[in-house]
């Protein structure tokens, strides 16, 4: 069963259009969702939790989205780009409200996560740094015995400690093969390090959706002249870039001659190229 | 739901001395003056804090996060009016006891029964009004919303006190009197017309807070 399987998801905003989109998470797997600000990557999500309406079919843990899908959500762990908590509330608060929210709430998993993240108690929750507050979202999304991570620009904003950190515990999260997440951020190391599989979305449009390896296996950074590059077939050059002392570009290397020599591409790379010739 | 009303509450009773001065303000005023309108406000006050909950709610962000969560858009709505019912009868069981063992030289028990259910009626309908506008328009905007339904009532009550003693269709009072109701009936009447109009709000609600986008 796949975790997520959208298909031709829709949204129009009237100055902006998503889609169509076209996704698929194996169970197991971690998929980020990359683009830049204003990509389309929230309003992804929101019509994945029911929180927009939006044309096209969704299924979440093989259940079919509509409406407000509460049911399927005992089943998912979500963490915004901003923890929606009110502030005045403080952990302990949480603890309670959280439950009589969700079935298979664990307060001593909970427990733990606030004592590994150093979490205060007592402490209001309007006096919480960022980071505090992004990690008091993924203990709450982690103590449901949750099976789907969704996850909105959760490193966004924090410093990289916590960034690692919360990576770290992302990973630990999908060692149980019945776990997936999806993650988005314009922050593209984080998700390189963690993905197993890229999407791409760029002013609303999805460019890509593939294995991270196998991307990173296919494309390359050639550095040659401009007639070379010239010469190459069509579809072989992603983008280049020609200075004066020579080019450089992104290639498919299966559309180029094998004795070219080229370097590995990072996803970033990758990604801001595809954008700009996008 | 639990874990809804357990928020309301929580952000409710973070400033207690907000709700209990007021609260002890207008109960001890009404005993010592003797105004049983004053103990009739209590209800009415805590009634409408559930309202000025959706401030709260805006500021934070909860509804997108509360939405991310096993609860549908109703579960959020239902959360407010409970709420508001739990503490307007908490409220007029207050007032039902100032009334009952302090007052009860002052009014006989057909007056009480007819005070108890006006405060419970009145406490009820405001909220009812007052719950949807907030979540429609938002907070800033209910409140241009309210002084425009305030102006409406205004006009229909004074043309209503304007026909008093008069032939006029809007004599109000004319028709109560025609009608000859027993106080308890009265009560009765009041209780179940703010129950009728608490229910269409609740369903109004639902369907504006469906149409919502977050």
């Amino acid at each position: 069963m796949n975790a997520i399987e959208i298909k031709g998801l829709k949204k129009n905003y009237g100055g902006f259009t998503l889609g169509p989109v076209d996704l698929t998470l194996p169970q197991g797997c971690i998929m980020g969702l990359i683009g830049e600000n204003g990509a389309g990557k929230s309003t992804t999500i929101k019509a994945m939790l029911g929180m927009i309406s939006a044309g096209g079919s969704i299924r979440l843990l093989g259940k079919e989205i509509s409406g407000d899908a509460a049911a399927v959500k005992q089943e998912i762990g979500v963490v915004p780009d901003e923890i929606g908590l009110p502030e005045m509330l403080n952990v302990r608060h949480v603890e309670k409200i959280m439950r009589d929210t969700f079935t298979n709430w664990r307060s001593d998993v909970f427990a733990d996560y606030i004592k590994k993240f150093d979490l205060p108690e007592k402490k209001a929750f309007k006096n919480f740094s960022k980071g505090m507050k992004m990690k008091l979202g993924i203990a709450i999304a982690l103590s449901h015995e949750a099976k789907l991570l969704i996850l909105d620009e959760p490193t966004s904003g924090l410093d990289p400690l916590v960034r690692d950190e919360i990576v770290n515990i992302l990973n630990d999260f999908t060692r149980d093969e019945s776990h997936a997440i999806l993650i988005s951020s314009h922050i593209v190391s984080d998700l390189e390090k963690i993905c197993d599989y890229i999407a791409f979305l760029h002013k609303g449009r999805l460019m890509l959706c593939e294995e991270k390896d196998r991307l990173l296996e296919q494309y390359g950074i050639l550095q040659t002249t401009p007639d070379v590059l010239n010469d190459l077939g069509e579809g072989a050059v992603l983008g280049k870039r020609v200075t004066d002392y020579g080019a450089e570009a992104i290639v498919d290397r299966e559309k180029i001659p094998q004795s070219f020599d080229t370097r590995p591409i990072s996803i970033e790379e990758l990604f801001v190229i595809m954008a700009k010739e996008g | 739901m639990k874990g809804l009303l357990k928020k309301e509450w929580f952000v409710l009773w973070n400033k207690p001395i907000m709700i209990l001065i007021p609260l002890i303000l207008f109960a001890v005023m009404g005993i010592t003056s003797k105004n049983f309108f004053m103990v009739m406000y209590l209800p009415l006050y805590i009634g409408i804090l559930p309202v000025s909950l959706i401030t709260t709610d805006e500021t934070s962000r909860w509804e997108r996060f509360a939405l991310g969560m096993p609860y549908s858009r109703k579960d959020l709505v239902s959360a407010k009016y409970l709420m508001s019912l739990l503490l307007v009868l908490s409220g007029v069981l207050l007032t039902s006891a100032i009334l009952v063992f302090v007052m009860r030289s002052t009014l006989t028990v057909p007056q009480m029964l007819l005070l108890i259910a006006a405060s419970f009626a009145v406490s009820l309908i405001l909220p009812s009004v007052l719950l949807p506008l907030n979540l429609k328009f938002g907070t800033a905007k209910a409140r241009l919303a309210l002084a425009v339904l305030l102006a409406v009532f205004g006009c229909m009550a004074a043309t209503a006190f304007n026909a008093e003693n008069s032939d006029s269709p809007f004599n109000v009072t004319a028709w109560l009197a025609k009608l000859q109701f027993s106080p308890q009936i009265l009560a009765l009447l009041f209780v179940a017309a703010a129950a009728v109009i608490m229910a269409v709000s609740w369903a109004v609600s639902v369907i504006i807070y469906r149409r919502k986008q977050f």
